[in-house]
């Protein structure tokens, strides 16, 4: 796959093309791959760098972060009120967010979508209407079952613990083609079997005429009479990262696909900042629990993610097995010194539990001091309620399967060894600040209304305020949904694309 | 389109990708004492990890951080400076932590975790955070803490299904929770055996497992 990298671009560059996505992850780059096969010239405009996905297996998870996760995976929401800490991870390189997710797959369920259409009138989002988008995504993204052989022995184990409370799990889908068990999706795949779009889109497109640039910083949407018209921004120093070298890009159309927390910035930096945007962000506060075994568990040797349950997902938690790299779970082990090492060094015996919360959208983002956003999250009272309710859970079901010793979430919190403990410390709620929580779905920064005074864009992902200009990323979604959410965002990039394609000549109209 | 500028060079053309802006660096020689400090009490309370290896293990944290944005690593100075301080306000010593035994750094640290000061506590853990991650990466400590290689064990349980099958096919559970196909006592085992081969469902990314 050839890219133009910008860092070694030495003179401004112009030029014009039909379509300007900006971003390459999971929205960006289906968008790109079905202009392109339409014939349409498009440039795909990516602020990380790129890396050909046979690297992927030389670099450690903290290479991987450093190269290829917005602030080196150390990015956070700010708590507001009675809130944990969330790091909050986001790609910034060629393939965005989906080369560090861990290739689960779900279609939006169809509890949301009926909400979307009833509740919050958004026409032709329903599931009989989108599935032929997901259909095809799932087959181009090579969407798979894993099978039970993948399992790791923590994963195992979660089954175990699960079946003797009576709670059912199931297998999850992923994206994946060979998976060989490295257990570190998340840092991009060693073995190149998890189809990022790195692998599984952008070279299509890029067969089709697209030009993909690397290292490229939008920093401005030009807009002129109510009409986007193309994009301005810089080419990033090779050696400093500092935007350097300046490019004007003229367009018919610009999509915008910079996910939830930098495509609010871009609009709001262009003059496009309306009511909604920035506002309304979820971000699937995700926790895990730790269980000590006496046996052995190894539970790096196996699929980083296998199994789910959606037993409690009317309680608006989903029960998710995890196991990531050594040392990200040793970062997040509790003490100092001889009792930090002693915890460390019982990795092999250590089982990992996860959860997943369907929130209300307390986030926002703002701009601030750096091109980076200020990420905000309020948690709300229900969301609070279901943390502690999903901390319990996952503790239970820890015991269950035979655990010494459980280490739950929260900061500087020695481990629980009974489930009486465990009980009366969730019924202490003690304060959500001290927990330890992740989010890996942004979402809804932007979202999709029914009219301007509802929403930032369209239901076909044009937005109210300016003509031509389309935002195809996981901003749109207008809610939380409960479930991972790269397959919605690219069901939803194809459906946009789509919609573009066929109203083209009206696009070409309003930009002459 | 118009023509790109002239000494635009592709990165398949270079061969090669560079990591990360090599100029970039956060850590002052002041900084890094007070880390090393940390490193010490954090990995080498007893004196088991080498003064060498604590010092290449300061140049990484540096690569690591330097890779964030300005604002961030401002912050992360910031909080630096809060445990550098932190005897002053929680031993009410007049000394910085760099200038505490190892011991009473340990005890210090495990003091800052437990705060009930959120932001004390948040200063500390983010940067052991940082530290962790990056010290438990080299292979001794990996090979130390039980992980004795990258070679996987649980993939090779399923190479006979895959021979067997080089073309998976899509699924019938969609994944999405109310849209399960399946009988309602199917098992995950038949989703599973369901991955036999079918020629209604080619995919042409799957590849075989070599």
């Amino acid at each position: 796959m050839t890219i133009l990298c910008g860092r070694d671009i030495a003179s401004p560059m112009s030029a014009t093309v039909d379509v300007i996505v900006i971003g390459s992850g999971a929205g960006g780059a289906v968008v790109a791959r079905e202009l392109a096969r339409a014939g349409r010239s498009v440039m795909v405009l990516e602020e990380g760098g790129y890396h050909p996905p046979k690297e992927y297996g030389a670099l450690t998870p903290s290479r991987a972060l450093r190269t290829l996760a917005r602030e080196a995976g150390l990015g956070l929401a700010v708590p507001l009120g009675d809130t944990p800490v969330m790091s909050v991870l986001a790609g910034k390189c060629v393939g965005g967010s989906s080369v560090l997710t861990g290739g689960v797959c779900f279609r939006i369920p169809d509890d949301v979508l009926h909400d979307w259409t009833t509740r919050l009138g958004l026409d032709g989002l329903t599931p009989d209407r989108l599935a032929p988008y997901f259909s095809e995504i799932e087959k181009d993204i090579s969407v798979e079952v894993v099978p039970e052989s993948m399992r790791s022995r923590s994963s195992e184990l979660f089954v175990e613990g699960a079946a003797s409370l009576g709670v059912p799990m199931k297998s999850l889908r992923r994206n994946t083609s060979g998976c060989k068990g490295a257990s570190r999706c998340n840092f991009g795949c060693p073995n190149g079997a998890k189809m990022s779009v790195d692998i599984a889109i952008l070279p299509d497109a890029i067969a089709h005429g697209a030009t993909v640039v690397s290292d490229a910083l939008v920093e401005t949407i030009d807009v002129e009479r109510g009409v986007a018209r193309g994009v301005r921004g810089r080419f990033l120093d090779a050696q400093t990262g500092e935007p350097s070298v300046a490019f004007n890009l003229r367009a018919r159309v610009v999509v915008v696909a910079c996910g939830s927390l930098h495509t609010p910035i871009l609009l709001k930096r262009s003059g496009l900042g309306t009511t909604h945007v920035g506002r309304h962000l979820t971000l699937h506060p995700a926790f895990r629990v730790g269980a000590l075994f006496d046996d052995r568990v190894d539970g790096w040797d196996g699929a980083m993610q296998s199994v789910y349950s959606d037993h409690f997902a009317e309680d608006g938690i989903t029960l998710v097995g995890v196991y990531t790299a050594p040392s990200i779970l040793a970062a997040a082990f509790p003490g100092v010194g001889r009792e930090h090492r002693k915890v460390v060094r019982s990795m092999p015996n250590l089982a990992f539990f996860g959860a997943m919360i369907h929130d209300d959208g307390g986030g926002r983002v703002r701009r601030w001091l750096s091109r980076e956003p200020l990420v905000t999250y309020r948690m709300s009272k229900r969301d609070r309620h279901r943390l502690w309710r999903g901390v319990g859970i996952l503790g239970e079901l820890a015991f269950a399967a035979g655990a010494r010793e459980v280490m739950l979430p929260i900061f500087g919190a020695e481990p629980v060894t009974s489930v009486q403990e465990l009980r009366a410390l969730v019924a202490r709620t003690p304060s959500t600040r001290k927990v330890e929580c992740m989010s890996f779905h942004p979402l809804g920064s932007a979202k999709m209304g029914k009219d301007e005074r509802s929403g930032v864009v369209k239901p076909s992902g044009e937005t109210w305020s300016t003509r031509n200009l389309f935002i195809a990323d996981g901003s749109v979604l207008p809610t939380s949904l409960g479930v991972n959410s790269q397959l919605p965002v690219m069901a939803m990039a194809l459906r946009i694309a789509r919609g573009i394609e066929a109203d083209f000549a009206r696009y070409l109209r309003q930009a002459a | 389109m118009s023509a790109l500028p002239a000494g635009t060079r592709s990165a398949t053309a270079r061969g090669l990708s560079r990591a990360s802006f090599p100029a970039r660096t956060t850590l002052t020689p002041r900084d890094r004492c007070v880390l090393r400090a940390i490193a010490e009490a954090m990995f080498s309370q007893d004196g088991e990890v080498g003064a060498g290896t604590l010092d290449a293990h300061l140049d990484d944290v540096d690569a690591f951080v330097s890779a964030a944005s300005k604002t961030l690593r401002f912050g992360l100075r910031v909080a630096l400076y809060v445990v550098r301080f932190a005897p002053i306000f929680l031993f009410f010593r007049t000394r910085t932590l760099e200038r505490l035994n190892v011991d009473d750094r340990v005890a210090l640290l495990s003091r800052l975790e437990r705060s009930s000061f959120a932001a004390l506590s948040l200063a500390f853990i983010g940067w052991r955070s940082v530290m962790t991650l990056v010290f438990y990466e080299s292979p001794t400590e990996l090979k130390r803490l039980g992980y004795a290689s990258d070679e996987r064990h649980v993939y090779k349980r399923r190479l006979p299904t895959l021979a067997a099958a080089s073309v998976v096919p899509l699924p019938l559970e969609s994944g999405t929770r109310l849209r399960d196909e399946r009988s309602p006592d199917s098992t995950d085992a038949d989703a599973v055996d369901s991955a036999a081969p079918s020629p209604a469902a080619p995919n042409s990314n799957r590849r075989e497992v070599a």
